[in-house]
């Protein structure tokens, strides 16, 4: 059975409201072309911006180095040298070496009277022979510090003194002489971390090489109670992570 | 008379019941608990799905333990590293809560990586996640410089070469390095200024993008499994957010059990003080694979290799723009991410293995 539908005529009134609606769509049409003309261009000008500013950025003069990798090492330093390669790689006897016979060569040269030549030598021959324990101490006694003083006493506020941060941001210039190190050290010759300076003058329980390595420790009173409390986690954990519904 | 002696018991608990029910929709009333209690998917219930919330966990369990950390170290050059060994020594449950500290930064890293690495490889980074993507990559970015910063906290030997690359890293990056040099704040010694940006403006963006992160997940919804494709509904049921909640709070005591065991078991290493001139150390294995393109590249290559790979990973929403989700379906993708993955673990195993090496001359 078909349907027949009636024909309808459209009249003015129709005409000119499908010619109004085909008029706004053609406006709406032109105006999200001009909007989308607008947002690239407005997305091409902030691109330009953007660009522009890190050229800027990046053009502007470089800072210094803060390090010094430059600058001459003196016979302290390279002492010091040698000992943070001992205590932090072990497996690097040769540098460590090395830069002890140059500070005993420049002592030679010209002595500074800052460290203990005798230590130093003890400190040549232990390298020499891989003892890295006695090589440690007497690159400590060398530098005029006792590793062993003051071991068992509680801990002392490091002193106070004038220091040159390795990035430069004290105004001090000279590391005055301790008693420990003997000597005057102009420390603009050679940057030093600030904390060996400081480190250099109150040798106790934070001496220069003193030192937490890391690894595994068998637990005691404190480390029992953290596992009894991780046990207690771990199931009170469990319990909550599996409650209800679970874990599919 | 029998039904009233059994009804008593009933009219006798109903009050207390009442006065629970009462005082929950009094909270609720005034705390609006109850909107937690909106819908998520089942699935959010499983390990994968909970990784992005275990990163969190982590995040809270640094700021817990870093505040304590915080009462008892002194951030300038000099008093540095003594104070960390204080914190070792002396300080009562320090060293365990450093300990925790450090394995916790290490966890959040990894979390973060596992977390990021479900995302991609269920496609969740797709229409209409790929903001949520990139915000999550800033979000890895921001981890990153949180455990450079605090590792260059302790001020030894370590830390201290960290920073001289870190310092040679701004003369190279121009204008965009400026913060990072000393002479920008002059009167305040880095490690001061790193301490600074470790607690405050660092975890301060961090925030600001979990909270975009987060408002994103809740408009979004939390991401389908991969074999369901961009567009398709949801077919898992809902379970109330409050569930996984509880799911993801259960499995943070879990990670925070972990967290404690390994502190307990294990030192965290402060080393000797810092000498200059010489580079003896290794930094933290997070980044090793840059360590070995330093290696190879020299020192360009710390500012060239994250910047590649950020830029890949942000490309991969607008390179990857098919409704598929499955991994198999996305081949291409899979295999791309299994070669970056690849050459990142081969690059830090070979650091593992490797002495260190002297870069900046």
């Amino acid at each position: 059975m078909s349907v027949n539908h009636p024909v309808k005529t459209p009249d003015s009134r129709e005409i000119a409201k499908n010619l109004g609606r085909e008029m706004g769509g053609m406006r709406r049409g032109r105006s999200e072309i001009i909007g989308s003309r607008k947002r690239r261009t407005v997305v091409a000008m902030f691109a330009v911006a953007v660009a522009l500013a890190g050229a800027g950025v990046l053009a502007a003069p470089p800072s210094a180095l803060a390090h010094g990798g430059d600058d001459e090492a003196n016979a302290v330093d390279l002492v010091e040298q040698a000992l943070a390669i001992v205590v932090n790689t072990p497996d690097a006897v040769g540098e460590a070496l090395e830069r002890v016979e140059a500070a005993l060569a420049e002592e030679a040269e010209e002595s500074t009277g800052e460290l203990d030549i005798a230590s130093l030598e003890l400190a040549a021959v232990a390298l020499e022979t891989g003892d890295l324990h006695d090589a440690e101490d007497a690159l400590v006694a060398a530098l005029g510090i006792d590793p062993h003083a003051n071991e068992d006493e509680p801990v002392e506020a490091v002193e106070e003194v004038p220091i040159v941060p390795l990035d430069g941001s004290a105004d001090a210039d000279v590391v005055p002489d301790s008693d420990q190190t003997g000597g005057t050290e102009d420390s603009n010759d050679v940057e030093r971390p600030a904390e060996t300076a400081a480190a250099s003058t109150s040798v106790a329980s934070h001496g220069l090489t003193e030192r937490v390595d890391g690894g595994f420790r068998a637990p005691t009173g404190t480390g029992v109670a953290a596992l009894a409390l991780a046990g207690v986690l771990a199931v009170g954990g469990f319990a909550l992570a599996h409650s209800r519904t679970g874990v599919k | 008379m029998t039904d009233l002696k059994a009804e008593r018991p009933t009219s006798d608990a109903t009050p207390e019941v009442g006065r629970v029910a009462r005082w929950r929709a009094a909270t609720d009333e005034r705390l609006g608990i109850s909107a937690l209690r909106y819908p998520v998917p089942r699935h959010s219930n499983t390990v994968a799905w909970t990784l992005g919330g275990l990163t969190l966990a982590s995040l809270v369990i640094l700021i817990v333990t870093g505040i304590l950390l915080a009462q008892f170290y002194t951030p300038t050059p000099e008093d540095a590293r003594a104070s960390v060994l204080h914190i070792e020594t002396q300080v009562p449950f320090g060293s365990l809560v450093r300990g925790i500290h450090i394995w916790a930064a290490q966890a959040m890293f990894v979390l973060a990586l596992a977390h990021l690495a479900r995302i991609l490889i269920t496609g969740s980074y797709k229409r209409p996640r790929e903001a949520n993507w990139l915000i999550g990559l800033a979000l890895l970015g921001m981890v990153f410089l949180l455990i450079f910063t605090g590792s260059t906290l302790r001020w030894d030997q370590e830390a201290f070469e960290a920073v001289a690359h870190n310092t040679e890293l701004a003369s190279l990056s121009g204008g965009f390095g400026t913060w990072f040099t000393p002479e920008f704040g002059a009167g305040t010694a880095l490690v001061s200024r790193l301490y600074l940006a470790h607690v405050s403006f660092l975890p301060a963006l961090v925030f600001l993008l979990l909270i975009l992160h987060f408002a994103l997940v809740r408009r979004h919804g939390v991401s389908s499994k991969s074999n369901v494709d961009v567009g398709q509904d949801e077919p898992d049921e809902n379970v109330p957010f409050t569930e996984h909640a509880r799911h993801l709070i259960g499995w943070s005591f879990i990670l925070l059990a972990v967290l404690v065991g390994l502190a307990a078991l294990t030192t965290t290493p402060v080393g000797a003080a810092p000498v200059a001139g010489i580079e003896v150390t290794k930094p933290l294995w997070v980044f090793y694979w840059m360590y070995q393109l330093e290696n190879w590249i020299g020192i360009e290559g710390l500012i060239w290799a994250p910047v590649v790979l950020i830029l890949l990973l942000a490309a991969l929403p607008f390179l990857d723009r098919s409704p598929q989700r499955r991994p198999r379906r996305r081949k291409w993708v899979m295999g791309s991410a299994f070669v970056v993955f690849g050459a990142l673990s081969v690059l830090t195993l070979m650091v593992a293995f490797s002495g260190p090496a002297a870069h900046l001359g």
